[in-house]
């Protein structure tokens, strides 16, 4: 029964996220919802390795990618920053149509 | 024994040195020399692979015939890119080149493996790379706008992506996708596919996902979007043909569904918005999310003919598509401007480009004898053959209402009696020449390819 | 054996394109045209070689090699070489080969000589091409070739607006047929499993009989688009603004007659299916009375060329369709003969005279005599005045239709015959009579663009007595003279149509302005004139779409960006200046369908409203799709 609270607790985490990402007009908040997904991803891996170690050793490389992701991010969003004296993404739509 | 592993290596240390040497000589020219010959002796070592006929299988990587035909695609791609690159850079080169070769290592890591997680580094590796590469322009607003929309977007799917895949870890335990094959995925197998479907619906821009792609590929530098069209988005496919004709063959009424339904709005929406661009970049971009339906079409049929007309249609759009954006990004250099309009009289200041741009637009709107007619073909054939007769005629509308657009772009070359000064450099005349070639041979069914493509697409199932 | 060689007839001209537009302006206006004409002149001579030697042996050559492999399908290329190829690989070559020669001077002063001449030549590599191919693949890829270069050739020259539209018409309706007939070659592989003629030829009757009708209509369409049959022949007229020689190789080589060519090929399909022979035949011969019927009333010089083309055309088709396929092909090979040199002598009129309007010339007889004779020859063997080549023809039509027996169709076909020598004569007559007082230019043409003439005069005024041979040696026979009675009288009516044209142009015994008081007359003369108003009303139809996406362009900036506001975002407001629809001058059904896709277009391109957040919820959204798609999918 305990594995199926993980899974609840994992897709709530989804649901937050998402729902950040939808919402959220500040791209580092953004960045931090789609961290919640992936560490939703991560509950996954790391409760559910109770036959083999896999699980486990894969959160530890997602966790390795996402904080890649975000310095790629933060770089992003500190050149947007540098460029436009704002990061509101609802003001970042040069490119449309 | 590790022989099957020296390409990866070398695409491994080949930006390794470049940053090295950058360290101590500042050039221009190494770090765009050394990633060239790094590309072709990676090119010519599969190419030795395949003639010895060896495969490889061990720890997470498995290089087959289905990685090596991909793998060389990418490289195309790459070396499209990297061919012309000095051209726009200012400065930076190594940095440039690396990402460069980075993200090409990932994308053959992407595909070369049985394994979920080698997978997801391998897109994550390809994806990070691409993103500083797309925002490189670093004093241009829009380059930094598609960048932050590519990480943004990029971000959200490949979590999701992930998550789907913690899915399946939760029902199997396993993340092997022969082992995953094999097992029967519970009740959690529906949300896992579907957010599978989405990380790789991203990747290769499919209807609801695409959104990302006419933005950044207007706003990145123009010769990475030649690298997103022609390898990033094949790099989505790649992983579509791994994981759904293999590994989750017992679902496949469910997913061949979802990719006829992908396919058909693909291809469409793709088609339609494509129409009305003024800009040649976006309308490029639109037309190559409709390229990106008809290659669904084949994992819609997943037949074994079907999955070959998906590899050809790959490889026709990665050579007709790749050349096209580093055509128009040569042109677009000399004359300042993207915008149709301006590429009156083309026709007569720069044949030789004009000409491979016309073919390169007439092979991606399927007009034979080029690249894109046969591979569209054989797709066509094999949904007629699976009894998907409606799939095949709403692929052969579009492809006759896609020629409206890129015949609107040769009339704007060749109708129009205008002098526009051009002087286009010559690493694009190279690239033109080799995509006339290309495009043609591939088009007539130079047998090796064609048979490689089946090959690989036997492999899969 | 020179059949084995036949392969080698369009390589020189593929080489010539290329050398052509790769060079450019580095080679020598006057190169680039030696370099076609000698290309095409290898053609001709290996074509007439291979001719000759069909003519005399009667045998086939079939050669092929492995392409490339599908699945368990091989799939092979080759070319076949038997009397029907080698006749129209004959035909081809001839006419261009003597359209390139007058192109010499034709386009003597343009400036981008080397690309006209590399299209030139390339049109011709694909349609020999087209000829030469043994299997359905193969013929579509020439197919689609010859409709390229006709594209490109019709819009040679880019500085009129018209041309531009002109090409792209022809383009797009082509292409319509050229999807159905693509359609069919495929349903016919995954049938059958092959593209090769003779394997579909033995194993065609294995198909059930509903998909043989299927198949034999769509290819049957393809023909149509290529053809300019009822109800696509809107292109042709317009396909006129190009140069000359080009409306001479599309009108008697290249581009219709792949048309007639597809439907002899499938002959042996088409043997099997009633119903599809009697569709093709009404098609054939509604759409020969419709063109012979639209050239009564033309002002434009080539126009009204164009709508007897239309109409022989239609005399072809309708021949396959009563079955005298060696009929339509005699009938194919005559009218190659007079086209072309109907459409060469137009240009030596158009230059010398630098006009369109045929009411606006005359007097053309006085400048020389060679031309003049040679064009009576034309005209007379399209009238089909014995005993030129184009009665013996239509003799051989007339003999096939009387073979079904249908009564109605012989009447129609003698109507249309009856038609043909009227228009071809107003056309005669107004510009070459010496009736009438109107000043010649004093331009005058070399003998570069006479010598064609003369030569086609020659080939026309001849070729009638090649009938039986001709019919002996084609592959299916014809039994002549069982209808005597028939012929003559069919012969006294196209001759009471020439003296009927006689007595009103030429000799003004009979005043045609009077006969158009009457209104009946007027009306027919309207109607005529107007093409029926077919064009128009795919025009008005196109119309009918562009207002509607006008009001919808309205209804869109109003609801549908509400829509997406209310959808997409929290209170935001988007710029909605959607792009006022370009191109108001509507061109017809290819603008018509254009518009209301590009209204579509500009609705698919509101969705990409530019931000983010629209775009992750647009992923959100598609995620619960696929989902709710898996779900209901699920096996």
């Amino acid at each position: 029964m305990i594995a199926f609270h993980f899974l609840i607790t994992s897709i709530g985490l989804v649901l937050i996220g998402l729902y950040g990402v939808i919402t959220l007009r500040h791209p580092i908040k953004i960045l931090m919802s789609i961290e919640l997904i992936l560490n939703a991803a991560n509950i996954n891996l790391v409760a559910f390795s109770t036959e083999n170690l896999i699980g486990q050793g894969f959160a530890s490389l997602v966790i390795a990618i996402s904080a890649a992701e975000v310095c790629v991010g933060l770089a992003i969003v500190y050149n947007l920053y540098r460029l436009k004296k704002d990061i509101d993404v609802m003001e970042v739509n040069a490119l449309k149509w | 024994m590790y022989f099957e592993l020296t390409p990866y290596l070398i695409m491994l240390i080949v930006p390794l040195t470049v940053v090295a040497i950058d360290l101590v000589i500042n050039s221009k020219r190494i770090p765009y020399l050394l990633t060239i010959i790094g590309i072709l002796i990676s090119i010519s070592l599969f190419l030795d692979i395949l003639l010895s006929g060896t495969s490889f299988n061990k720890y997470m990587i498995s290089v087959n015939k289905f990685s090596i035909y991909l793998s060389i695609i990418f490289l195309i791609g790459g070396i499209l890119t990297a061919t012309v690159s000095n051209e726009f850079l200012e400065s930076a080169h190594a940095e440039f080149y690396s990402l460069l070769s980075f993200s090409l290592l990932g994308m053959m890591l992407a595909v070369s493996t049985k394994n979920l997680i080698m997978i997801y580094i391998g897109m994550e590796l390809a994806s990070l790379s691409l993103i500083p590469l797309v925002s490189f322009f670093k004093k241009k607003e829009k380059s930094t706008e598609a960048a932050l929309k590519y990480l943004i977007l990029n971000g959200i799917s490949s979590a999701l992506f992930i998550y789907g895949i913690s899915l399946f870890y939760v029902s199997t335990s396993t993340t092997n996708l022969i082992q995953l094959s094999k097992i029967s995925l519970g009740p959690l197998s529906l949300p896992a596919l579907a957010f599978v479907v989405v990380g790789i619906g991203f990747k290769i821009s499919a209807v609801p996902f695409h959104f990302w792609a006419p933005d950044t590929f207007e706003g990145a530098p123009t010769p990475i979007t030649s690298f997103l069209s022609s390898s990033s988005k094949k790099m989505g496919f790649g992983v579509a043909l791994l994981i759904f004709p293999m590994a989750l063959a017992s679902y496949q009424a469910n997913w061949t569904t979802v990719f006829a339904i992908l396919a058909v709005g693909t291809m469409t929406l793709g088609n339609i918005a494509a129409i009305k661009q003024e800009n040649i970049k976006r309308m490029l971009a639109y037309s190559s999310i409709s390229q990106s339906g008809y290659i669904l079409i084949g994992l819609a049929v997943a037949t074994k003919i079907g999955l070959a007309g998906s590899l050809i249609q790959i490889l026709a759009h990665n050579l007709g598509s790749g050349a096209a954006f580093i055509l128009i990004g040569g042109i677009a250099l000399t004359i300042n401007t993207e915008l149709i309009e301006e590429f009156k009289g083309l026709g007569k200041s720069s044949p030789l480009i004009a000409l491979a741009l016309t073919i390169c637009l007439l092979s991606l709107g399927g007009i034979p004898p080029f690249a894109g007619f046969l591979s569209k073909f054989i797709l066509f054939l094999s949904a007629i053959e699976e009894n998907m007769l409606w799939l095949a005629v709403i692929g052969i509308i579009n492809s006759a209402i896609s020629i409206y657009y890129y015949a609107n772009v040769i009339k704007n070359m060749y109708f129009y009696d205008k002098q526009i000064k051009s002087e286009i450099s010559r690493p694009f005349k190279i690239i033109a020449v080799f995509a006339i070639l290309s495009l043609i041979a591939v088009g007539l069914g130079y047998d090796p390819i064609l048979e490689l493509a089946i090959e690989a697409a036997n492999t899969l199932t | 054996m020179v059949m084995e060689y036949a392969w080698l007839i369009p390589v020189p001209l593929f080489i010539v394109f290329g050398i052509n537009i790769l060079l450019n302006k580095r080679l020598k206006n006057r190169t680039s045209g030696y370099l076609a004409t000698g290309a095409v002149a290898f053609s001709f001579i290996l074509s007439t070689l291979i001719f000759i030697s069909s003519l005399l042996t009667g045998s086939k050559f079939h050669g092929s090699v492995t392409w490339f492999q599908l699945g368990e399908h091989v799939i092979k290329a080759g070319y076949l070489i038997d009397p029907v190829s080698s006749l129209m690989l004959l035909v081809v070559s001839l006419v261009s080969f003597l359209v390139f020669i007058y192109s010499l001077e034709f386009m003597e002063d343009d400036r981008s000589k080397p690309r006209f001449f590399g299209e030139l030549a390339l049109f011709s590599g694909s349609m020999t091409g087209l000829v030469l191919a043994d299997n359905f693949l193969l013929m579509f890829i020439f197919w689609e070739l010859v409709g390229l270069c006709s594209y490109l050739l019709i819009g040679f020259w880019m500085e009129k607006s018209e041309a531009a539209s002109g090409s792209k018409k022809a383009f797009l309706i082509t292409r319509i047929g050229d999807i159905l007939m693509l359609s069919g070659i495929m349903l016919m592989f995954t049938q059958i499993g092959s593209f090769g003629f003779e394997e579909t030829f033995n194993s065609f009757g294995q198909l059930s009989g509903d998909l043989q009708t299927i198949t034999l209509l769509l290819l049957f369409g393809g023909a149509v688009g290529k053809s300019a049959q009822l109800p696509l022949q809107v292109w042709i007229p317009d396909a006129m603004v190009g140069p000359t020689p080009v409306s001479a190789l599309i009108h008697a080589a290249t581009m219709v007659k792949a048309g007639v060519y597809l439907l002899a090929r499938i002959s042996p399909l088409l043997s099997s299916s009633p119903l599809v022979t009697s569709i093709i035949a009404y098609f054939g011969i509604l759409t020969a009375l419709f063109g012979a019927y639209s050239a009564l009333t033309q002002k434009d010089i080539k126009e009204i060329l164009a709508y007897s083309t239309i109409s022989h055309i239609g005399f072809m088709v309708f021949a396959i369709g009563v079955m005298g396929y060696s009929a339509s092909l005699f009938h194919l090979f005559n009218h190659s003969a007079f086209k072309a040199l109907l459409f060469l002598a137009a240009g030596v009129v158009i230059t010398e005279t630098g006009k369109h309007d045929i009411t606006k010339m005359g007097n053309f007889w006085k400048r020389g005599k060679l031309v003049p004779i040679a064009t009576l020859i034309g005209c007379l063997s399209l009238a089909g005045i014995p005993p030129l080549g184009g009665w013996f023809s239509k003799e051989m039509i007339l003999t096939a239709t009387m073979q079904g027996g249908n009564y109605i169709l012989v009447s129609l076909f003698i109507l249309a015959s009856f038609l043909s020598p009227i228009y071809i004569f107003r056309w005669y007559s107004l510009i070459f009579s010496t009736n009438r007082r109107k000043k010649v230019g004093d331009k005058s043409s070399g003998y570069l663009m006479v010598l064609p003439i003369v030569a086609l005069a020659t080939i026309a005024g001849l070729a009638g007595l090649f009938n039986s041979s001709f019919n002996e040696w084609m592959p299916w026979s014809l039994h002549h003279g069982s209808h005597a009675i028939l012929a003559i009288g069919s012969t006294l009516v196209v001759l009471t149509g020439f003296t009927l044209a006689i007595l009103i142009y030429h000799l003004k015994l009979i005043d045609i302005n009077r006969i158009k008081e009457n209104t009946l007359f007027e009306i027919l003369h309207k109607f005529s004139f107007n093409a029926l108003y077919i064009d128009d009303s795919y025009t008005k139809l196109g119309f009918k779409a562009f207002s509607f996406s006008i009001l919808a362009s309205k209804f869109d900036d109003k609801y549908v960006d509400g829509v997406i506001n209310a959808f997409g975002a929290f209170g935001r407001k988007v710029s909605s200046k959607s792009k006022s629809f370009d191109d108001i001058g509507i061109d017809g059904v290819v603008n018509g369908v254009a518009d209301s896709i590009k209204f579509s277009s500009s609705l698919a391109r509101k969705i990409q409203t530019g931000l983010v957040r629209d775009y992750s919820l647009w992923i959100l959204i598609g995620t619960i799709t696929i989902l709710i798609i898996l779900k209901i999918s699920g096996g």
